[in-house]
């Protein structure tokens, strides 16, 4: 089949659409993970009990929508940059350090350092919002 | 008696186009992964609309050019292939693009 310039012109730039829109529902997961994650915790680490069930159920909801979103007609499959997987995997751990430190606190008996977990609460998410906020820019 | 005549030099920059690239599917697949830095299988099979076989048969070819890298990975149990261009294949869609341009007679 011959391809005219024109039709390849315009074929790159469909697929580029394509990964900027895959793209862009990429970093809005990363995004609403990062922010979400702050909150989450503070819910289920620092808040009363109201808030924990809060925390609980939202996390939930917003597992569902991640799995859903990227099965959305037109958004299948992935597209990744290895910086991502970087910032991601670091997510990973910050994203357990609030709890992993708040359960460590607990069985040492301290219960002076609840400034500690807050801040772990708050920088929880920030690699995830540094991801999300990059990939967004890149598009 | 004249002698042969010196086959006549090609000046349109059609003639530059990098044939392995100039092809309905492996221009998508290049496009793609220049634009993505790293795509699944499954994104360019659901981005190009073909058959499992067809992509692979393509990706194949790229590969074998030095233009394209692949590699496995699994997520949980779940193999996963990640493509993504080497540094040959980068240059070579970027040249691409430039004869393109050049065809059409804008300035890349």
């Amino acid at each position: 089949m011959e391809l005219s310039a024109g039709a390849a012109l315009d074929e790159v730039r469909r697929v580029e659409e394509e990964v900027r829109k895959t793209r862009r529902a990429y970093s809005t997961i990363l995004l609403v993970m990062g922010l979400a994650t702050g909150p989450y915790w503070w819910g289920m680490l620092l808040g009363p009990d109201w808030a924990g069930v809060v925390a609980g159920a939202g996390w939930i909801a917003l597992v569902i929508w991640m799995l859903v979103l990227p099965r959305r007609p037109g958004l299948r499959g992935r597209v990744n940059a290895p910086w991502v997987t970087r910032l991601t995997l670091l997510g990973g751990v910050t994203f357990l350090a609030p709890m992993l430190v708040a359960t460590g606190l607990k069985i040492a008996g301290v219960e002076t350092t609840n400034w500690l977990v807050a801040v772990l609460c708050l920088i929880s998410g920030l690699p995830m919002i540094y991801a999300g906020w990059r990939l967004r820019r890149s598009l | 008696m004249s002698g042969a005549r010196p086959p006549q030099e090609h000046t349109h920059p059609r003639h530059d186009l990098d044939d392995l690239i100039h092809a309905p599917v492996r221009l998508s697949i290049m496009a793609a992964l220049a634009a993505a830095e790293q795509a699944d299988f499954r994104f360019l099979k659901e981005t190009i609309e073909v058959s499992d076989s067809l992509l692979s048969k393509h990706l194949l070819a790229l590969e074998e050019a030095g233009y394209v890298n692949a590699a496995k990975a699994f997520e949980g149990k779940r193999p996963r292939t990640w493509l993504s261009l080497t540094d040959q294949g980068r240059e070579a869609f970027r040249r691409y693009m430039d004869v393109l341009q050049q065809i059409i007679g804008k300035p890349s």
